[in-house]
């Protein structure tokens, strides 16, 4: 028997707490005309509680996040935080032993589907050159998700590396709660990363996927007066780049 | 709420850091200097890269028999006319070197992170001793009274203005602030210290099990001063320096050189015993030319107990190479600022197991971003982003979570959301 297809968008706290994220997700999937449920709203996936080690806490509030989940009836689910991502995907089985009915994508695999499948159109602006940065979660800490981004920035602008990229990748500062710990830190450590490995290369625009690393790397990029960097989620820009 | 106001001190220190334009300058050049010198080293000696797996290997072996590799590696120096001592935290080392060294001593002494558990400078200063760093780095960090800031270069955070500063105090004349210059000043000053010295003491970088020998890697050749003008030699080598053999060490060692950013090292010392001769008539007389007497003690200070935990063991790996904190983010901002004798993310680990306890580490474990970008340059494959995570989880069980953290997580588990409800 062929189980229908319902996908999920698991938005998550921080992507749904920056309005122009919000917006640059939710537009990505209007214009690509997708179906889906969405959740993660006003959901938290539970990462902030591993993250701070309370672990007794975080098992006993992932099992009513599962259930909340499977009652959706999904059968897969998209969310464009590396966070969000890594906790249904890994640490729910393995940390909280809670096997999940659905498979879980995260933007990046999703995208890179789409574009494959040709359900997605982006306007051609090879003129444009953006700068990747590898976002921790989804590469060196995750599964190495590297490829799928700069296939699908690579079929409208140009992709620009810095030296450090992928697994070697300099971190922007923005995970394991620092932004929250010591916020002005984390925006130094942006700040740094922007001022080694993106001016060198005479690039204006960051293009990235993950909401903590949008928002601290755009904090950072206003710290330097002398030039102005734009910093996109990846849903975001290419919600940019899609015809109406 | 004791948590709350150590971290709130910290966070103070660090954000009156993060201002500060000298030690931008400073740690900016070092970074820049150090990942340079590194990536020479390793393209020139690519084998090394395969080297670090096998020396991972010889690290677990021994990390998981500490016992029985101190016992070799004391019956062995024994056999050679050395004292051997095991000191199972500070305290009791302290107590070893004061029986040792006494009172009223000049001692000489080489770089050693090691030391700093110990707060050898403080005690033995206060026991009645004069100590004399060597180390151009250790000995800047002296005369200004402060913390060495990174485990190869404690002086990685003074720019040379602030030394051509403290030497002309100490010079009595105004020195300029050119690098030659001030360390032909030190040269002069150390030079005649280590033969009047009573003590010339050590840490090591590794010691070997088989034959009880102790490498020391250095450049600036004060080691070597240390450890041969004085009468006693006094080392103290935390247990996981420990290799099971010579050729170990030597494996050992090339990989630490080369991580460290060296093509090779101006030196490397290896001590198996006190000077002797037998040029008359064949009889044993010690102390030749070189020291009388050869004191090692080997320290545990929370190691034993380190090794026996299946996450934090990764940490007794660690050669000190300094390669993690060149590349790591957070790091070049702040320095030693973001540790205690220990410093950085693997830094964070050996400060709540080994020196300084959990408080101590507790307000240090929620700088890290979690990247884990130091575990791809670690040459002992270590993850301190695991070893924070989970020292994270022991602070919540000890209660030494601060509240900031706490009501993040609060808010979590109350409206499911980390961020405060707006309005409404
Ligand atoms: S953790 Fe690894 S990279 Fe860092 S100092 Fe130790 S051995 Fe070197």
């Amino acid at each position: 028997m062929e189980i229908e297809e319902k996908l999920g968008v698991f938005f998550g706290c921080t992507t749904a707490g920056a309005p122009h994220l919000l917006k640059g997700l939710e537009d990505f999937l209007s214009k690509a005309k997708i179906d889906y449920v969405p959740m993660g709203k006003d959901l938290c996936c539970g990462v902030p509680l591993t993250l701070a080690g309370y672990h007794d806490e975080a098992a006993e509030y992932v099992k009513k996040v599962a259930d909340k989940l499977i009652s959706t009836k999904i059968t897969k689910m998209v969310t464009s935080c590396p966070h969000c991502y890594m906790m249904f995907k890994r640490e729910y089985p393995e940390e909280f032993g809670i096997e999940l009915p659905f498979k879980v994508l995260h933007f990046v695999e999703f995208a890179d589907e789409l574009l494959k499948e040709g359900k997605i159109k982006l306007r051609n602006r090879k003129d444009v050159r953006v700068l990747y940065h590898d976002p921790c979660g989804i590469g060196r800490r995750g599964p190495g998700l590297y490829e799928e981004p700069r296939r699908v920035l690579e079929s409208c602008v140009q992709v620009v590396e810095a030296d450090r990229n992928r697994v070697l990748g300099t971190c922007c500062g923005g995970g394991g709660l620092l932004r929250a710990s010591l916020p002005k830190l984390a925006v130094a450590a942006a700040k740094r990363k922007i001022q080694d490995d993106v001016l060198p290369k005479g690039v204006d625009t960051i293009v990235t996927s993950c909401p903590f690393c949008t928002l601290n790397l755009a904090d950072g990029a206003a710290e330097i007066a002398d030039k102005e960097i734009k910093v996109f989620d990846l849903p975001q820009f290419l919600a940019e780049q899609m015809e109406d | 709420m004791e948590a709350s106001k150590e971290f709130n001190a910290y966070k103070r220190t660090i954000y009156k850091v993060l201002k500060d334009k000298f030690l931008k300058t400073a740690l900016e050049r070092a970074v820049t200097a150090f990942r340079k010198n590194r990536d020479a080293a390793l393209a020139a000696f690519p084998e090394v890269v395969e080297k670090r797996e096998r020396l991972q290997e010889i690290k677990d072996k021994v990390i998981d028999n500490l016992d029985y590799y101190v016992g070799k590696a004391r019956e062995a120096l024994e056999k050679n006319h050395a004292h051997t001592y095991f000191a199972s935290d500070a305290d009791k080392a302290n107590e070893i070197l004061k029986n040792i060294i006494g009172t009223g001593k000049m001692i000489v002494k080489a770089k050693s992170i090691t030391s700093e558990e110990l707060e050898f400078n403080k005690v033995m200063t206060a026991y009645g001793n004069t100590v004399y760093e060597t180390d151009l780095g250790e000995f800047i960090v002296q005369l200004l009274g402060d913390k060495p800031m990174h485990i190869l270069a404690p002086a990685v955070h003074v720019p040379r203005e602030r030394v051509a500063k403290i030497f002309s105090e100490v010079a009595g004349r105004e020195m300029p602030a050119d690098p030659k210059k001030l360390a032909m000043f030190a040269r002069e000053f150390l030079r005649d210290k280590y033969f009047k010295a009573d003590v010339g003491f050590s840490g090591a970088n590794f010691i070997t099990a088989d034959t009880g020998t102790m490498f020391l890697v250095e450049n600036e050749g004060n080691i070597r001063f240390v450890t041969n003008a004085p009468e006693i030699h006094v080392a103290v080598i935390g247990v996981e320096k420990l290799m099971p053999t010579l050729s170990d060490a030597m494996l050992g060692l090339e990989v630490l050189m080369r991580y460290s950013g060296y093509l090779t090292t101006s030196y490397v010392s290896m001590i198996s015993c006190p000077a002797k001769t037998g040029d008359i008539e064949k009889v044993t007389v010690y102390g030749a030319h070189g020291p009388k007497e050869l004191h090692v003690i080997f320290l545990d200070n929370g190691r034993t107990k380190a090794a026996a935990d299946p996450v934090y063991r990764d940490m007794l790996r660690c050669l000190r190479c300094g390669a993690c904190m060149y590349e790591c983010p957070i790091y070049p901002l702040v320095s030693g600022n973001w540790g205690y004798h220990y410093m950085g993310g693997i830094g964070v680990a050996w400060t709540a197991l080994v020196s300084g306890g959990f408080a101590k580490a507790a307000p240090l474990a929620y700088s890290c971003a979690l990247c884990g970008r130091c575990k791809e340059i670690c040459p002992a494959g270590i993850d301190s982003s695991k070893l924070i995570e989970r020292l994270r989880k022991d602070l919540k069980k000890e209660g030494l979570v601060p509240s900031f953290i706490k009501e993040m997580a609060e808010t979590v588990i109350k409206e499911g959301t980390p961020y405060k409800k707006k309005e409404g």
